[in-house]
């Protein structure tokens, strides 16, 4: 019977219920894509720090990253693309790319003569184009023109490098570098290729050359400065991790990207960050909810009173406002964890462009994000919601229905 | 020829100051020489050599090109104060100017810098004269180079100039806050056309740890002809 008195003072109060599941919607809507957002950014992070970076498994030589500043390309990892594909065969491994990283100084001859007049610092990168595509898919961030082929003299760049030096492809450059016996050497390179790279200090900066050239014109022999794993979803990343070192002799080593350089530990930060900044988000959503359900209850309170003069106990009328709230904000939180999930869902497939606000961050985060939905949360989001709104009648309703009937019909 | 190309690192050179770096510059500088010899530089991380092929003219002409295995074909080219790399490799010569002039010539203790104004001592640096010291044995003025000029590599270098055969057996450099920078030893001399020069000499890099460069001149020849051509911008690339 207090179902269906509830349902009829819904019905009853048509704009007023809308309002208050509007309220609702709007806030597990906020939240839902607040959430799918960083659920984004965090799945964005990690995926540029492990196509990137280090894989999910870093093999380098044991002593490079002491000297890493002083770019120690002899500290290789030898006979890498045998290794390579030693790692690649393993069960527990799904792809494996060698890789050469050296900084480099890139000379731009404006005037088209003899001299070169500017120069300026970039990231080189020799990577095998081939197994990339396996790794990465490389060709799916060309902008313009194609990937370089092998023992070629061709480079593909970042499309903010390209924009920021007026590069073209066609346009040739030479980069002086310094190689494995530390010695210099310089190169010309024809761009064939301009990739949208996901972030901005790589997409601001890098080079990609043909993996064999980088070796020849760092004199790198058959080494290179690491080999990037990524591990079969079957496996954990221990298993992988465990039979990539089974397999390494001399002085490589195989490291878990978790215990690699800043990024697992910013990761971690970021996403207690963000769980902070979800909390702050859920907080000032719930005051919309509670607001909105309490200033209903308030509004309403002449009509508990003639309730409560008709002989409903207090304990019934808390109960009839608590069923009201409670389907009110399962509409509200089912429309809005919909209306969120599906908001996520096509920024999802467009993206968000973060360019101008990302100018000068020197970190894995991609110019472009792409909120990420999931099921669970949406579906926490609408408990949350429905739980939220629901108790937010409680306290309201128990003062209202305290009030005695005569007090309660004397407000307006 | 390496030498001049090091001149403010080893030529200095009076009894009053300005006349021992007469007498030192006039031992240490050639008409031409054509020169082979070595680089060995010592890091953390081990040796490694590399040998070259240099031919000067005059104190403001020179060119240096590497012939072992990891540079060969590449060459450096001095012209009063520019400096000019040719890579095998490279479509395009590169000059080097500001900042890049201070990189390290293939990781050694000599920077590019190093190599750049070459004009006489003098006409840079005010000289002192500021003891006699003996130093590995030998009897030396002790001279301090305060610089006149501001686009110089160092401000202020001290030199040690043997008082007998005016050859420069220690120079060191430092900064304007009078940081050591580096210090060269010449290790072994060689007399040749009535004059006496350092053929073999030992650089550090005071900012480098357990870093060392020597220099070793392994054949010289003073006062012969070489081809004006060679230190053209045109054969460079050649």
């Amino acid at each position: 019977m207090l179902t269906a008195m509830a349902f009829r003072n819904i019905s009853r109060n048509r704009r007023r219920s809308i309002l208050s599941a509007i309220a609702i919607a709007v806030s597990a809507l906020a939240i839902v894509f607040a959430f799918s957002l960083m659920n984004g950014l965090l799945s964005d992070l990690v995926g540029n720090v492990q196509n990137f970076v280090s894989g999910d498994i870093r093999i380098r030589h044991r002593d490079f990253d002491t000297y890493e500043y002083l770019t120690p390309l002899h500290l290789s990892v030898v006979e890498a693309r045998n290794l390579q594909q030693q790692v690649e065969a393993l069960p527990e491994v799904a792809s494996a790319v060698t890789r050469i990283s050296f900084p480099a100084v890139m000379y731009l001859s404006r005037s088209g003569g003899s001299e070169s007049s500017e120069s300026i610092p970039l990231q080189g990168i020799g990577v095998d184009f081939i197994h990339e595509e396996r790794y990465q898919e490389l060709s799916s961030l060309l902008r313009n023109g194609r990937l370089p082929n092998a023992n070629s003299n061709e480079a593909l760049i970042g499309s903010g490098f390209a924009s920021r030096n007026n590069l073209i492809i066609g346009d040739s450059f030479t980069v002086l570098t310094t190689t494995r016996t530390r010695g210099s050497n310089a190169f010309t390179l024809e761009i064939v290729g301009i990739a949208q790279l996901p972030y901005n200090s790589l997409d601001s900066r890098a080079m990609l050359i043909p993996y064999d050239r980088a070796q020849y014109f760092l004199r790198m022999e058959e080494g290179a400065t690491e080999i990037l794993v990524k591990r079969a979803p079957s496996s954990s990343e221990e298993e992988a991790l465990a039979a990539v070192n089974a397999v390494l002799e001399g002085p490589s080593e195989a490291r878990s990207w978790r215990d690699i350089g800043l990024a697992f530990t910013y990761i971690q930060t970021a996403t207690i960050s963000y769980a902070i900044i979800a909390l702050i988000f859920f907080l000032l959503a719930s005051t919309v909810i509670v607001n909105t359900t309490m200033m209903v209850i308030f509004e309403r309170i002449r009509e508990i009173g003639t309730l409560s003069a008709m002989g409903m106990n207090p304990r019934t009328l808390v109960r009839l406002f608590f069923i009201e709230a409670l389907f009110i904000s399962i509409i509200g939180a089912l429309c809005g964890a919909l209306g969120g999930t599906l908001l996520s869902a096509i920024f999802g497939n467009i993206g968000i462009d973060f360019t101008n606000q990302l100018q000068g961050v020197d970190f894995e985060i991609s110019n472009i994000i792409y909120p990420r939905p999931t099921a669970l949360i949406s579906l926490l989001v609408f408990l949350y919601s429905v739980v939220v709104s629901a108790l937010a009648t409680l306290l309201p309703s128990t003062r209202s229905a305290r009030i005695r009937p005569v007090e309660a019909l004397r407000r307006v | 020829m390496v030498l001049m190309l090091f001149l403010p690192l080893l030529e200095i050179g009076a009894i009053e100051a300005e006349e021992v770096i007469t007498q030192m510059e006039r031992n240490q500088t050639h008409g031409s020489s054509q020169i082979e010899g070595r680089f060995i530089i010592q890091d953390r991380f081990g040796s490694r050599e590399s040998t070259f092929l240099s031919w000067s003219k005059g104190t403001e002409e020179s060119l240096i090109e590497f012939t072992s295995p990891a540079e060969r074909g590449q060459r450096i080219l001095r012209t009063a104060d520019e400096i000019y790399l040719y890579y095998p490799d490279a479509a395009e010569l590169i000059r080097l100017q500001g900042a890049a002039l201070r990189d390290s010539l293939l990781g050694s203790d000599v920077s590019y810098e190093d190599m750049t104004g070459n004009r006489g001592i003098l006409d840079d640096y005010d000289a002192t004269l500021e003891a006699n010291e003996e130093i590995l044995g030998r009897d030396c003025y002790v001279v301090k180079l305060t610089a006149r000029v501001s686009n110089i590599a160092y401000p202020l270098q001290r030199l040690w100039i043997d008082s007998s055969d005016f050859v420069t057996r220690q120079s060191e450099q430092y900064a304007l806050s009078g940081k050591l920078l580096k210090r060269s030893i010449t290790l072994r001399t060689v007399r040749q056309a009535g004059k006496i020069f350092p053929v073999e000499f030992e650089i550090r890099d005071q900012l480098k740890k357990r870093s060392v460069t020597t220099v070793r001149v392994e054949d010289i020849a003073v006062d012969i002809p070489v081809a004006d051509s060679r230190f053209s911008l045109e054969s460079l690339s050649f």
